[in-house]
């Protein structure tokens, strides 16, 4: 596995291996996304859905395969449903945009989470602001867990659309997105699932999940960045007025007057990003012959490795004890700010992450203004963990001298 | 000791220290020798953007030189500004300004400091800087105007401002002399905000008659400042004394109102509101 990925081969720091356990940030491409990339630029290399000729026909296909792959990863009922965009926020920003604009009144509430990341924050804000709406936000428990009760009670008559993460980038927690689908279509309520940490650690299904909209990122999934997908059901992206406008979206076009396409080319005005697309094709391919049995027990004995090796350090708390998570660990050091763990880690070849992770909200809810966060992908083996805890315990020990 | 001098010993320092580790404890038992930062001060207008910890760092002109207060919440970045202020604290701004930026690369081509920490520093430094260009012509004026003590009476103000940055304002020139009035400009602050009031952007327009006549049209921060009520009589006063100049005529609008987005990049910068 770890010879797939030639950037896990170089050291950092003058000789040191790298230890790269900041994968929810972003994951390293394996050789076949690379090979993928270089293959389309050195041999394909064309626009799509226009012109004649065999390399516009050759990148068309190419194109169109992605997205007939994402349709079957995410269990779409149709490839119409798949909308390429630049990743998790700008598929977060389009509905907000789209959908918001038309559906939005005042006094209507959005209802997103205290463990939201921002772009599944701010989106909401802006369009409330345009529109009169309000965004209200579903407490978080102690563990870590959405407070699901609470979350039921807010979805008042004048709730229009439920955001929610499927797992916390921050704690690992995995929320019980179906159910709350479930709750939310009872009640009228349109559901976006943020799925930019989820699909690289969980099985999805759309069509299990019963949401409106699931988006993600392809970067996050061992594909290139500037690639990410919009999954909407086809009525209500069909009903959804453009995001940008430019070519390729159009049915006509006269200076005073267009009409548009259908999704998902409704939403995809102008060049795409097609090297991406084939990227993000070749990545799921390659993630989809994994075996996925092993990876997930793999993934948990890592998590409990990283979760007791870190509880034995003396100063250290875990942010985030949800009894369903994934490979991500929050911590925070008494006394210390996260950025010096951080630090001292570098110094070791320990790449992990340290900050507010784009969740603020979440942090302030804890306390604290920044968490260091250790997160495993497929690549990480126990040998990565244990040299994550040897160097947390090293670093621990020059700042408590 | 010099500003070179600091830097060689700084230097030297880390080359007696063998491994890593020793090297972050030496850092951060830096930072612990800081002085205890002034809570008051502890505000977004010090902070120094461009960090992912928090980081302050409060400058205070003291008789032509910039002393600095600093503080953090990672106790690396402590150690790492406190090690900048060995070089630049209570430096005149021309000596802060002298520094060859290029000691960060030695530290870091000696394995000193790992390039992530020597970015880190780029804001601090960028900072330290911004400082000392907008205290620049106060520290002129501060040593004109101590050359002058020093000197017999004959010394006049006419050293002010060969150096300082003619900033935006697209009138013509007359003579230099409108040169030399913005220089003085900005030696005039504003009593809330530790600006001049030329980069502030209070100054709408200079006006020079080639017969020394100055007209200035400004405005103040808000129409009810009361402590802004001095400014205009200063800005008289120090253009008066611009040698040259035969008549002044100081004219207050609020027509635009000022807002910040009327501060010069280097006041922006030195806000930390870029």
């Amino acid at each position: 596995m770890r010879d797939q990925f030639p950037i896990l081969q170089r050291t950092v720091h003058g000789g040191k291996p790298l230890v790269y356990l900041d994968n929810a940030a972003t994951t390293q491409k394996p050789q076949v996304v690379l090979d993928a990339l270089m293959d389309y630029y050195t041999n394909h290399n064309s626009n799509v859905h226009r012109g004649a000729h065999t390399l516009a026909a050759e990148a068309t296909a190419l194109y169109e395969e992605a997205r007939d792959r994402v349709a079957s990863f995410l269990g779409a009922r149709s490839s119409d449903e798949i909308v390429f965009t630049r990743g998790t926020t700008e598929s977060i920003n389009l509905v907000a945009a789209s959908w918001g604009q038309q559906n939005l009144q005042p006094g209507d509430v959005i209802l997103v989470t205290e463990m939201e990341h921002h772009s599944n924050i701010v989106p909401w804000q802006l369009i409330a602001k345009q529109t009169g709406a309000a965004v209200r936000a579903v407490p978080v428990l102690d563990n870590g867990e959405l407070d699901v009760e609470s979350c039921l009670e807010m979805m008042s008559t004048r709730v229009r659309l439920l955001a929610v993460t499927h797992v916390s980038n921050t704690l690992g927690t995995v929320n019980p997105v179906g159910q709350l689908c479930a709750e939310a279509r009872k009640r009228g309520i349109v559901t976006l699932v943020d799925g930019a940490q989820a699909v690289v650690h969980l099985p999805v299904s759309v069509q299990d999940i019963d949401c409106d909209f699931y988006v993600f990122s392809g970067h996050k999934l061992y594909a290139p960045t500037g690639i990410g997908v919009l999954y909407g059901r086809r009525e209500l992206l069909n009903a959804m007025p453009p995001y940008h406008g430019g070519g390729s979206m159009i049915k006509d076009v006269s200076i005073s007057h267009s009409t548009f396409l259908d999704a998902p080319q409704r939403f995809e005005a102008g060049t795409p990003n097609i090297a991406g697309a084939v990227g993000l094709n070749a990545a799921i391919k390659w993630f989809s012959s994994l075996d996925h049995e092993q990876l997930a027990h793999q993934e948990h004995a890592l998590l409990q490795q990283a979760t007791t090796g870190l509880l034995a350090i003396p100063g250290i708390q875990i942010i985030g004890t949800a009894a369903n998570k994934v490979g991500i660990v929050s911590f925070i050091v008494d006394g210390v700010h996260a950025h010096d763990v951080g630090v001292l880690l570098d110094e070791q070849g320990v790449a992990i992450r340290t900050g507010h992770h784009c969740t603020m909200p979440l942090l302030e809810r804890f306390n604290c203004t920044s968490t260091a966060r250790m997160s495993v992908a497929a690549y990480n083996n126990a040998a990565d963990v244990e040299r994550f805890l040897t160097a947390t315990t090293k670093a621990t020990s020059i700042l408590f001298s | 000791m010099t500003t070179e001098r600091t830097i060689e010993k700084l230097i030297e320092e880390f080359n007696i220290i063998g491994g890593w580790e020793d090297r972050y404890a030496h850092i951060i038992s830096m930072g612990r020798m800081l002085k205890p930062y002034p809570e008051e001060f502890r505000t977004e207008e010090f902070k120094v953007q461009g960090c992912t910890s928090q980081l302050w760092l409060y400058p205070r002109f003291v008789e032509g030189k910039l002393q600095f207060d600093a503080d953090s919440d990672a106790v690396i970045v402590k150690g790492l500004v406190a090690m900048l202020l060995r070089i630049y604290n209570n430096r005149s701004p021309k000596e802060i300004l002298a520094v060859a930026p290029d000691f960060v690369n030695k530290l870091e081509l000696n394995n000193h400091l790992s390039p992530s920490r020597a970015n880190g520093l780029a804001s601090m430094m960028r900072d330290i800087m911004r400082y000392a260009v907008a205290y620049s012509s106060a520290a002129e004026e501060y040593e004109a105007a101590h050359a002058a003590e020093q000197a017999s009476a004959d010394n006049t103000a006419a050293t002010t401002g060969d150096q300082s940055s003619t900033t935006s304002a697209g009138q013509a020139d007359v003579g230099g002399l409108r040169d030399k009035v913005i220089d003085a400009l900005h030696t005039v602050f504003d009593p809330e905000i530790p600006i001049d009031i030329y980069e502030l952007g209070l100054i709408y327009e200079v006006r020079v008659s080639p017969a020394g006549a100055v007209h200035i049209l400004m405005t103040l921060t808000t129409p009810n400042c009361p402590s802004a009520q001095s400014l205009p009589a200063e800005v008289d006063e120090v253009t008066r004394a611009v040698p040259g100049v035969t008549s002044v005529e100081v004219e207050i609008t609020f027509d635009p109102p000022w807002d910040r987005t009327m501060m010069s990049e280097a006041a922006l910068f030195s806000m930390g509101l870029f």
